[in-house]
């Protein structure tokens, strides 16, 4: 063996991008990176981002880098969204559009792997970070060098699925990657290690964070905060998490059998040699369903508290949304099949998944009424979170009726695949989980930064995703039952199809002004940031604990852990009135720790190194990972006091004075 | 440090005692069950579906004999929850495991038939 | 925004933990509660090995016709050089337990004594597993052989890996005894890796019987 190909594997100058807009990405994306780290050098702000953010283990500053960088992600998931719109409402007849067929494919891969892994999961756990502490009570997760573990690994995860915007290619499989295309035979590039490695990484992290959060809600709440008085938020994180733990593991086996098919030249899914390429789908699919379950209930738990605090009453049917949920958690293992009716397991096996899956629609109904139910006859306040909500009600009930008409495996049978389905899916996500999570950010902004959100680019925000929205899937569920298929790179101009593509492109277009007022919302919020600070600590009269602390709420989160007497326990401390002396002791927390990064970095650096079969990479990578994280376990200082006098002068500075009376 | 409770007092061991009797128990019925498979499979005691069922039952016999014993579960309030993590996993591992036998046996069975067999399968529905 | 890197962070410890005694007994109602949280997360950390292998089993089970013209189970496995890696296996989870109840009753020597036992038991069981699969490599009948055979060598594999895995926990270990005794985080750390070396012992029970027991029905 030579030395270049020992040193570099695979790599040769080949790898770059060739075509106009993948160099144009490719170069934007460098081009950003490199003015950001010049902008931070010259600015002298790396040691105060090192100190503040980047080793820290406090669950709010890890939540904000959560929500950062997938904010990022979604920007470049925007982007892929724009450029297969743009294709498909011009390759029609005797144009091809804008992309080759390889690039387009690329793209809807990427899209899709992005906005599922990088997007939805980094909002979700970015979320989570910042309120299920604070709200169950708690100062800190209970492992807390693990929650900067995992979201390192996201961020290596994202990296590696950045790095092949560059160097080599991504998958042409769709972000599943079904073999046998994504085997060898048929994908002989480096596109899906790619999109093996990079989910892998982010996926490690993802299970981690699981375990992590379903032990901090199970051993962490506060004295006195039995299960039914947690808040509706938290016990839709308990079902998400639990779903984690459960469906992570097999999304982790099916990526390495893939793997091993590829790299060894093992016959678990190929054409040939004793594979069997059915078993990829049946796995990814036992894990890809509770997937989306895990991305949305969190969502749901975030318009439960939402709902319940503008419209100043308490959540209706408390007792059936807990049990929805856990119902929502155990039938979405019984669901898996109805992604491949088609693949031919007969009548009695369709029958089966086809009736579990049109059951649990009903647990999301029930969760749809009670939210309904609690706003009757309250006092509606339609700031932005609520406008969230009521998009979500509309579109969200339209797109589950046609997730329910897909149920029927007769009716699959013809929509399998259609532009109908994609439709669907794009309905639950954007008006389910996306939206929900802009509730959330927007509801829970003031308690991490201090300050509200402009109210009226965030408005303007939600005005143009929901008519965008409209306008880019509404086409789609005709083009769908009209025979379009999904992934379509070019169409016959005598379909007369085009016309839907231009409005779902147009509707795509205002999508993209709703992200461009949400960053201008940002921006202009910080600005007149003085104008809107948060002073008491509860901007919106909430009901949960997280909004009895301070805001920004300090690193401790409670100078006094709370004692929970009913639900909505902060609601009853401010009805109660009482303002407890307060009696400050020393609070220990986790101290700051840069291995987290290492560990990830290393990890992150043998991913590429499988990508492209440098093996002194990933043995120093793998080695090195080890290593660090011994190294870790080995530390018995990881802890740090502070002072109560120092925990008292915080508590001073940020003017808080105790429990208020409503 | 006081080494003496501390497994007891988070909860890994029951406080009342006889760790080293479950261990020995444990060790001495899993030798015996490993040997009594290992027996009726080599001599072919059973016809075949009484046998895979039999060195089945004995696997999870032994594997309840390891759980009880070696891990001390299901003692106290302390293992509750640990209890209550593996009953749902296990659930979730017999929907996994027998859902995808069921689902890939079928797969199979209709999907690799050789064209002859297809013929004779299509005959038999209703309505063709 | 507050600046935890302002406090003098050696300094505030310092005084502290020197000045005040009360709170010693608050101090170890902390590290109890901390062992048994980070005892439930060990736990649901296992369990999701659980599925790791749940998922490698049932794809074992669908592999496991798919023998592409080679050689299936009963062709290649000998029952009773596995019943002896069964048997060696199975002590090394008892003297594993034997550890344990020495480190309760504070003895080093005895649970360096049984750290290495169930060590060396440990490193056979990988030794006879590996000169199994070198055997096979060798006669042709590697993992790239069929689906059998990639499933055989991958689920027995990651078995065999995770016992590795635990021998080199079992040296760090080995390590922290000798250099810190059996001080609360070593107690925590030997627990745990108890647990995680008689989980496998269970996993094992089910190689034992679905892999190579069935193969002989």
């Amino acid at each position: 063996m030579n030395w270049t190909s020992f040193i570099f594997g695979k790599l040769s100058w080949s790898v770059f991008p060739t075509s106009p807009i993948a160099i144009g990405g490719a170069v934007f994306m460098v081009v950003v990176g490199l003015s950001l780290v010049t902008y931070i050098t010259k600015r002298g702000h790396w040691k105060y981002l090192w100190h503040e953010w980047f080793t820290s283990l406090d669950p709010k500053r890890i939540g904000v880098m959560y929500i950062l960088v997938a904010s990022v992600m979604l920007v470049r998931g925007s982007a892929d969204a724009l450029l297969m719109r743009a294709q498909q409402a011009t390759s029609v007849g005797a144009s091809q559009g804008i992309l080759s067929p390889e690039h387009f494919q690329q793209i809807f891969s990427a899209h899709g792997s992005i906005m599922i892994f990088f997007v939805a999961m980094g909002l979700m756990f970015g979320l989570i970070n910042l309120v299920v502490p604070l709200q169950i009570g708690a100062r800190d997760v209970a492992f807390p060098f693990l929650n900067s573990v995992s979201f390192w690994l996201f961020v290596a995860g994202a990296a590696l699925i950045n790095v092949s915007l560059i160097v080599g290619d991504f998958s042409t499989a769709g972000w599943l990657s079904y073999p046998p295309l994504s085997e060898l035979a048929y994908s002989p590039t480096s596109g899906v290690d790619y999109w093996i490695w990079s989910l892998q990484i982010g996926g490690l992290g993802s299970l981690l964070s699981g375990i992590n959060f379903l032990v901090t809600i199970v051993k962490m709440r506060a004295k006195g905060m039995s299960w039914m008085r947690m808040p509706m938020f938290t016990w839709t994180v308990l079902g998400a998490m639990s779903l984690v733990v459960f469906a992570f593991p097999i999304l982790t086996v099916t990526l390495t059998l893939l793997a091993l098919d590829r790299t060894l030249g093992m016959h678990f899914f190929t054409a040939g040699g004793g594979g069997n390429m059915m078993m990829y789908i049946n796995l990814i699919w036992a894990w890809g369903h509770p997937e989306v379950y895990i991305l949305v209930l969190p969502a749901f738990g975030i318009f439960s508290e939402v709902v319940s605090v503008f419209s100043a009453k308490k959540l209706a049917g408390y007792t059936s949304m807990v049990f929805s949920s856990i119902g929502i958690v155990f039938f979405s293992f019984v669901v898996w099949l109805h992604h491949f009716f088609t693949m031919g397991a007969g009548a009695d096996v369709n029958a089966f998944f086809g009736i579990m899956t049109a059951v649990i629609a009903v647990p999301t109904g029930v969760k749809m009424f009670n939210w309904l139910f609690t706003m009757y006859r309250g006092r509606i306040r339609f700031e932005s979170p609520m406008l969230w909500f009521v998009g979500f009600v509309i579109l969200f009930t339209l797109g589950g009726v046609a997730g329910v008409i897909l149920a029927e495996p007769a009716a699959d049978y013809q929509l399998h695949n259609s532009l109908f389905l994609v439709a669907h899916f794009h309905t639950m996500i954007l008006s389910g989980v996306l939206f929900g999570y802009f509730a959330g950010i927007t509801y829970w902004f003031p308690k991490i930064f201090g300050f509200t959100l402009n109210e009226k680019y965030g408005r303007r925000a939600f005005w143009c995703w929901f008519v965008g929205f409209i306008l880019a899937f509404g086409p789609l569920y005709i083009l769908g039952f009209m025979g379009a298929t999904r992934r379509l790179d070019h169409y016959d101009a005598s379909l007369g199809w085009q016309p839907l593509f231009i409005v779902a492109g147009i509707g795509a277009v205002i999508i993209m002004f709703g992200l461009i007022f949400q960053v201008i919302q940002i921006i202009v919020s910080i600005r007149e940031r003085h104008q809107h600070r948060d002073l008491t600590g509860d901007p919106w009269n909430g009901h949960t604990l997280e909004w009895s602390v301070p805001s920004p709420a300090p690193s401790y989160n409670f100078a006094v852990l709370p004692v929970v007497h009913s639900r909505d326990a902060f609601w009853a401390q401010k009805d109660a009135g009482m303002k407890s002396p307060i009696e400050y002791t020393d609070i220990e927390m986790p101290k700051n720790s840069a291995l987290g990064i290492f560990l990830a970095a290393l990890v992150g650096l043998a991913g590429f190194g499988i990508v492209w079969h440098i093996w002194w990479l990933v043995t120093v990578g793998i080695l090195g990972a080890f290593a660090v994280f011994i190294v870790r376990t080995m530390d018995d200082e990881t802890e740090m006091i502070i002072p109560a006098s120092v925990v008292h002068a915080e508590e001073e500075r940020l003017q808080f004075r105790g429990v208020h009376s409503r | 440090m006081n080494t003496k409770n501390y497994f007891e007092e988070i909860g890994a061991w029951p406080r009342r005692g006889g760790i080293l009797r479950a261990y020995t128990i444990g060790f001495i019925l899993s030798i015996l069950l490993t040997l009594t498979a290992y027996g009726i499979v080599v001599n072919h005691i059973l016809p075949t579906s009484f046998l895979i069922a039999a060195i089945l039952a004995l696997a999870c016999v032994q594997a309840f004999v390891q759980i009880v014993y070696f891990l001390h579960l299901g003692h106290g309030k302390a293992s509750k929850e640990r209890l209550f993590a593996l009953g749902a996993f296990t659930f979730i591992v017999l929907i996994l495991v027998v859902g995808s036998i069921w689902v890939m046996s079928h797969l199979n069975e209709r999907m690799m038939m050789s064209p002859a067999d297809m013929e004779q399968y299509m005959q038999r529905q209703p309505g063709i | 925004m507050q600046k935890k890197s302002d406090y003098s962070f050696v300094a505030c410890i310092l005084d502290n933990y020197m000045n005040t005694q009360t709170h010693n007994s608050e101090h170890e109602q902390v590290e109890v509660h901390t062992g048994s949280t980070t005892l439930f997360g060990f736990w649901v950390y296992l369990m999701t090995d659980f599925v790791l292998f749940a998922s490698l089993f049932a794809t074992f089970a669908v592999l496991r016709g798919n023998t592409f013209g080679g050689p299936g189970g009963h062709d290649i496995f000998d029952l009773h050089f596995v019943l002896i890696e069964t048997i060696i296996l199975l002590t090394s989870s008892f003297v594993c337990g034997m550890t344990l109840l020495a480190a309760r009753r504070g003895s080093v020597p005895r649970v360096l004594m049984g750290l290495v036992t169930t060590g060396l038991l440990g490193a056979t069981f990988v030794f006879l597993e590996v000169s199994e699969f070198v055997k096979l490599v060798a006669s042709g009948n590697g993992f790239d052989r069929s689906g059998f055979l990639s499933s055989y060598f991958t689920l027995v594999g990651t078995h065999g890996l995770h016992v590795a895995l635990g021998l080199v926990w079992l040296i760090v270990l080995i390590g922290a005894v000798l250099s810190r005794g059996l001080s609360e985080s070593t107690m925590r750390k030997l627990l745990l890796w108890s647990i995680f070396w008689h989980f496998l012992d269970i996993i094992w029970i089910f190689i034992f019987t679905i892999v190579y027991l069935l193969a002989f029905t």
